[in-house]
């Protein structure tokens, strides 16, 4: 009779489980705070643009707390901006044509302030904000 | 009488490993440590319809948080110090690589914000806004 010989299992080595489990979370860790941030360029002044600026006349574009101002006209819904500025922007080709001074009142937010200068945007205008310095003077964006 | 005298074999800690498992500790805290920095500040990002680029991790971030306050990098700073802060940061770059990720809670008056890019203007900082798009949840 044979005799059935006594067999060990075959076993995975697990010694290396802690060290690629580690490596993961560091991976996980890198690219989770690499790949989140996105967003967009601002232009401000100081920039060469802003030379030419003053030699153009160019839209301008007040937010207050309760109402906005396109021009110097009241704009009754917020629908219309993008229209609006398109409108004004018609048939200017020239960069420094396109450019819109957009002036904030000290309370506004800038939730509301980019809902603006998205707008701007999405028109085909470049967006400068009027920022005032300590001297209360607004200085011109691009 | 002879005595038999057993062999026994010295036991030994094995330290190869020693120097990976530094090295990875060294990385995960440097990671954590940069990852704290700035996960502490409370700020939500303005929503912008505007089609958002992705952006390369910079040399500096300024946040302002929803109580107004000002952070370089994570750590606590002031508008008065900003300009000098940012500037040692981005050094004699040329134009085009002075980065500044600028995130501003969505909830920060224009009398704060529009202060920080005057300063960020005056260092000549390329100004990204960290922004998110409408379908992203509103609380981050």
């Amino acid at each position: 009779m044979r005799k059935l010989k006594k067999r060990e299992l075959p076993e995975i080595p697990l010694a290396s489980t802690a060290d690629v489990a580690f490596l993961l979370l560091i991976f996980f860790l890198v690219a989770a705070s690499a790949g989140t941030d996105r967003g967009l360029p601002l232009d401000l002044p100081g920039t060469e643009r802003s030379k030419d600026l003053k030699e153009v006349e160019n839209l301008e574009i007040t937010i207050k707390p309760d109402m906005l101002l396109v021009g110097a006209k009241p704009l009754e819904q917020d629908e219309d901006l993008v229209e609006k500025i398109r409108f004004h922007l018609e048939g200017k080709i020239n960069p420094e044509e396109r450019v819109v001074l957009i002036q904030a009142d000290d309370a506004v937010s800038y939730q509301r302030w980019t809902e603006v200068v998205s707008a701007v945007e999405l028109a085909g205008g470049i967006p400068a904000p009027q920022i005032e310095e300590a001297g209360g003077e607004a200085s011109p964006g691009p | 009488m002879k005595v038999i005298r057993r062999r026994t074999n010295a036991s030994a800690i094995p330290l190869c490993s020693t120097a990976d498992i530094a090295f990875l500790l060294l990385i995960f805290f440097m990671v954590l440590a940069k990852a704290t920095n700035e996960s502490t500040v409370d700020w939500k990002p303005a929503i912008t319809p505007v089609p958002l680029n992705m952006m390369s991790n910079s040399a500096v971030t300024v946040i302002v948080d929803r109580q107004n306050s000002l952070f370089i990098n994570g750590m606590p700073s002031s508008v008065a110090e900003l300009k000098d802060s940012v500037g040692a940061y981005l050094g004699n770059k040329p134009r085009g690589q002075r980065q500044v990720l600028l995130k501003v809670d969505r909830e920060v008056p224009a009398r704060v914000f529009t202060q920080v890019m005057l300063e960020l203007g005056e260092v000549s900082a390329d100004i990204f806004r960290i922004l998110e798009p409408p379908s992203a949840p509103l609380n981050r």
